[in-house]
């Protein structure tokens, strides 16, 4: 478990021969290599190979020794360096071109790309001491990582498997995160690191786009726990600016959930909704040109608890969105302690702090008293809300964290499913706005015991909207390993402590709607199991007309590595798994990266996560004082769009602890006939965000029907033109447009295909 | 009346009986003060704290949750053929008291009380192991405790060789 020399194989530190750029006469020093990018942004880097004899450095396995252009060097350095981990023992293999020749200085740089040294190549005495201290920065990582050969044996089936997708899936995905520019990082509170405790901060954060300043470019608002909240805007070409100060959009002072974009005024640019922890949710107006304002104070809507996704409707159909904020259950105590730095990461001291979960937070469902109901807000315009929850009859106290506004019973009323994270799952029907009547037994009598992420679509092109909920809490019940992360889960929890009896489906769900107002669970059959899965996000990825699905997966820390998920609609008959063939997974950057500090001789000595992570005292005395833990990476919230406007559907992640991954689509080069339509809706008589709306459009064989739901992702709701993926159709022969006020608009001028139209409502 | 039945000879051989006979059980292990294995079912109390069980007997007074009650750490041992109840709590974390073999589960939660029933009809050894609830699990290795069927004999042996201290 905890071999050094393997440990030191895995997270390396990366020794750089400088050769043809050096220049000599100059000293050598840090500065002078202009790395200071390098210090910046945390971008571990894996490497892990036999050094050269030369050097006297044999028994440092994880010492790489390469040269090149020092240019060429830096840039590989800023991209990462991707090595397969190994396990224990394996002969390493390393993608990057190895060295040829040895050069007369080098740079000795560590997992987090700051510079440890640079070093003469004559005189290696130093280096090798410099070495030997790195390598006692023993890096815990968790066993699961390390073995993951498991990852290698799914891909190859999953390779084999590609010849049997009928779906089209001959392009890729390529993480483009360092070359967007966006240099936002996640950060954790202790409790999902150094003081780890099964509690609700592992839901992590989610994220959010709109084109907060009318240039036609979709911008990302990305939710943080610890040191805050950031706004990145659109420059086109897949580059993107921080302008979170500018925006006015800055959070920090506490821990961030979720993030909701819609138009509360209906002045034509969207407003923003950000969910926090007891410190207080917060709306912000948009000003126009991407400039908000706080409007907390006086809206209605700075509710204070443990507030998670917030999701904007029209329940009443006035033309004003609503808004439903789920509010998950009292999962901290009132005593706050403070964030721990890394700096590892580069991270300066601060005095962010943090409720104390529960010691039996997840127990919360048991306990009445820690219940919080979730809120309905209703708009009353002039950007002020009333919550109508009770007068509404929307009183529900589940361990609800979002919400699917979905018109179930297909009224023409917005109607509400909330996925309970801990027992059975409720949904609310709206009675013409007048009130809402709970159902949820009577419709789905059974549904996932620990439902997280939701999203309404039409899987097969029947014309009504079927349900995919993920289920993260029932697989957290038993750790199996790879080769049963497609099936349910063998709940091992009791029934005293499920307390649903009987009502419960341990994984994912994926409810059929017949047509008649009946669903029916097929995810079985459907392929839409996975493991340890976050939430969704679906959209027509490969643009062949069906809508695939992404789900957002894994723990993290002390955790394996769980594979998010890319699920190809294949023709609306299954889904395919194929995260692998798309280039999705493996992660550019390993499956594990440096998660927190712990000094075991100081403030960390005794501390509980030492036990869980299997070191006896025989381990810890051979430690030295301080040592890095790793955990396994992890996503957990997501949107897809076309973030640069090139027709294909990409994919940015919010990730735990780390920075996004920016999934960057290749598709409408690899598919010369790219048929597709965005649809930008605005209304006029319902509310100007549309949403609600219902699109229909006939193209050749297809017939598509997509609603406006704002719902993009695991507590994230946004903003956001509706794609359409038309398979090959040439034409496009009838759009209609069913408003929330009720109007029907049928768009009948010729349609050109691969384009943006924005369709608004008639008066 | 007291005066009465204790000058009566044949009374007080009876009582001294008693009390001979229950000297020499103690002292040979086969009678606790307290442990009342006639009363069905057989209660004891397991506690969480730190990732390990705590189990409690009932001590002289009979009862469970008294000062003198007899504490095992880590071990909880039951006759045989008997019905026991187990009285879970937990002081900090979400526990699950599981014993694979036995397929007996039942979780402790802090401030809340939960019980399990068994019998066990051989003696047998048993792993109490940590299940994994929402996070934190034991090293590879590692159980919570240890679950001990035994005779009655034996188990009484074992009882009076317990402390009281926690």
């Amino acid at each position: 478990m905890f071999s050094r020399k393997l440990v030191g194989m895995l997270c390396l530190p990366v020794l750089i021969w400088l050769t043809a750029c050096s220049k000599p006469e100059e000293p050598a020093s840090a500065d002078s290599l202009n790395i200071a990018p390098l210090a910046g942004r945390p971008h571990p880097t894996v490497l892990g190979f036999v050094p050269s004899a030369d050097l006297g450095l044999d028994d440092k396995s994880w010492v790489a020794c390469f040269t090149s252009e020092q240019a060429a060097l830096f840039e590989k350095i800023l991209k990462g360096v991707h090595v397969e981990m190994l396990p224990a023992g394996s002969e390493s293999k390393i993608q990057f071109e190895q060295a040829t020749e040895i050069g007369d200085r080098g740079v000795l740089v560590d997992a987090y790309r700051r510079v440890r040294g640079v070093y003469e190549v004559t005189e290696t005495r130093e280096l090798v001491t410099d070495v030997a201290a790195l390598d006692a920065e023993i890096v815990n990582v968790p066993a699961d990582v390390q073995e993951s050969a498991w990852m290698k044996v799914r891909a190859e089936d999953q390779l084999d498997s590609a010849k049997s997708i009928g779906a089209f899936h001959d392009f890729s995905f390529s993480d483009q995160s360092e070359a967007s520019g966006i240099r936002f990082r996640h950060k954790i509170v202790d409790e999902s690191g150094k003081r780890f405790k099964g509690v609700h901060y592992d839901h992590g954060s989610g994220m959010a786009v709109a084109d907060v300043d009318g240039d036609e470019r979709l911008d990302i608002y990305f939710v943080n726990q610890v040191g805050g909240n950031e706004l990145w805007r659109n420059l086109g070409g897949g580059k993107f600016e921080n302008i979170t100060e500018r925006a006015g959009v800055f959070v920090s002072d506490r821990i961030g959930v979720s993030a909701s974009f819609a138009d509360i005024d209906n002045d034509g640019d969207p407003d923003l909704y950000v969910t926090a922890l007891r410190k207080g949710n917060v709306l912000f107006e948009n000003l126009g040109g991407g400039k908000f304002r706080n409007i907390t104070a006086g809206s209605g809507l700075g509710y204070k608890g443990h507030s998670s996704g917030a999701v904007f409707f029209d329940y009443d159909r006035d033309g004003l969105v609503d808004v439903f904020l789920a509010n998950v259950g009292q999962y901290t105590k009132a005593e706050t302690t403070k964030v721990t730095m890394e700096s590892i990461r580069g991270e300066a001291e601060t005095g962010d702090t943090y409720y104390v979960g529960f010691n039996d937070a997840f127990a919360g469902h048991l306990k009445p008293e820690r219940e919080e109901m979730s809120r309905l807000y209703r708009n009353l315009g002039g950007k002020r809300f009333e919550d109508v929850s009770v007068a509404m009859g929307v009183e529900d106290k589940g361990w609800t964290g979002d919400a699917a506004p979905i018109d179930i019973d297909s009224d023409g009323w917005t109607d509400l499913y909330l996925p309970s994270m801990q027992g059975d799952d409720e949904v609310y029907l709206n009675k013409e706005g007048q009130r809402f009547e709970r159902a949820g037994r009577d419709l789905f009598p059974k549904t996932p015991w620990g439902s997280m992420g939701i999203k309404a679509f039409d899987f097969e092109n029947d014309g009504d909207l079927d349900l995919y909920i993920t289920d993260m809490h029932s697989d957290m019940s038993e750790h199996v390993g790879p080769e049963l992360e497609k099936g349910k889960a063998a709940m091992k929890w009791t029934a005293s402590f499920l307390k649903t009896d009987g009502t419960s489906i341990y994984g994912n769900a994926f409810f059929r709607n017949d047509g008649s107002g009946r669903y029916e669970e097929v995810s079985d059959s459907l392929g839409a199991e996975n493991y340890w899965p976050w939430g969704l996000s679906a959209d027509d990825l490969n643009a062949d007309g069906f809508d695939d699905a992404f789900v957002t997966s894994s723990m993290n820390f002390p955790l394996r590595y769980g594979v998010n998920s890319l699920l190809l609609n294949d023709g609306g008959e299954r889904f395919r798994d194929a995260e692998f063939i798309l280039g999705v997974e493996p992660r550019a950057e390993g499956l594990a990266v440096p998660w927190f500090e712990l000094d075991l001789v100081g403030a960390d000595k005794g501390a509980p996560v030492i036990e869980a992570m299997g070191l006896d005292e025989a381990a810890l005395e051979s430690l030295p004082d301080r040592v890095v833990v790793w955990g396994a990476m992890g996503s957990r919230s997501s949107v897809i769009f076309d973030l640069d406007d090139d027709g294909d559907l990409d994919i940015v992640t919010n990730e735990m602890n780390h920075h996004p991954m920016v999934l960057m689509s290749d598709l409408s080069e690899k598919k010369p006939d790219l048929s597709f339509l965005k649809v930008k809706l605005i209304g006029t008589k319902s509310n100007r965000s549309a949403l609600g709306a219902v699109v229909r459009i006939v193209a050749g064989d297809l017939k598509l029907m997509k609603v406006k739901d704002g719902q993009t992702g695991y507590l994230s709701h946004s903003d956001y033109p509706l794609y359409f993926g038309l398979g090959s159709a040439k034409q496009i022969e009838r759009l209609e447009v069913t408003w929330p006020s009720g109007t029907v608009q049928v768009v009948d001028e010729s349609i050109a295909l691969n384009q943006q139209v924005t369709v608004t409502e008639t008066e | 009346m007291m005066k009465r039945f204790l000058f009566n000879p044949i009374a007080l051989c009876l009582v001294l009986l008693g009390l001979g006979i229950g000297v020499y059980l103690s002292a040979t292990g086969q009678f606790v003060p307290g442990m009342a294995l006639e009363d069905r079912p057989f209660l004891v109390e397991a506690r969480g704290k730190e990732r390990a069980w705590r189990f409690s007997y009932a001590g002289s007074d009979g009862k469970l949750g008294t000062v003198d009650d007899w504490m095992s750490a880590g071990e909880l041992r039951v006759p045989v053929d008997t019905d026991v109840v187990l009285r879970l709590h937990s002081e900090d974390f979400i526990y699950v008291f599981s014993c694979p073999d036995l397929n007996l589960k039942e979780i402790a939660v802090p401030d809340l009380k939960f019980t399990l029933s068994f019998k066990i009809e051989q003696e047998a050894d048993f792993d109490l192991a940590m299940d994994p609830m929402c996070g934190f699990q034991l090293p590879p290795g590692k159980t919570m405790g240890t679950l001990i069927a035994c005779s009655e004999t034996s188990f009484n042996r074992w009882l009076g060789e317990l402390s009281n201290k926690p």
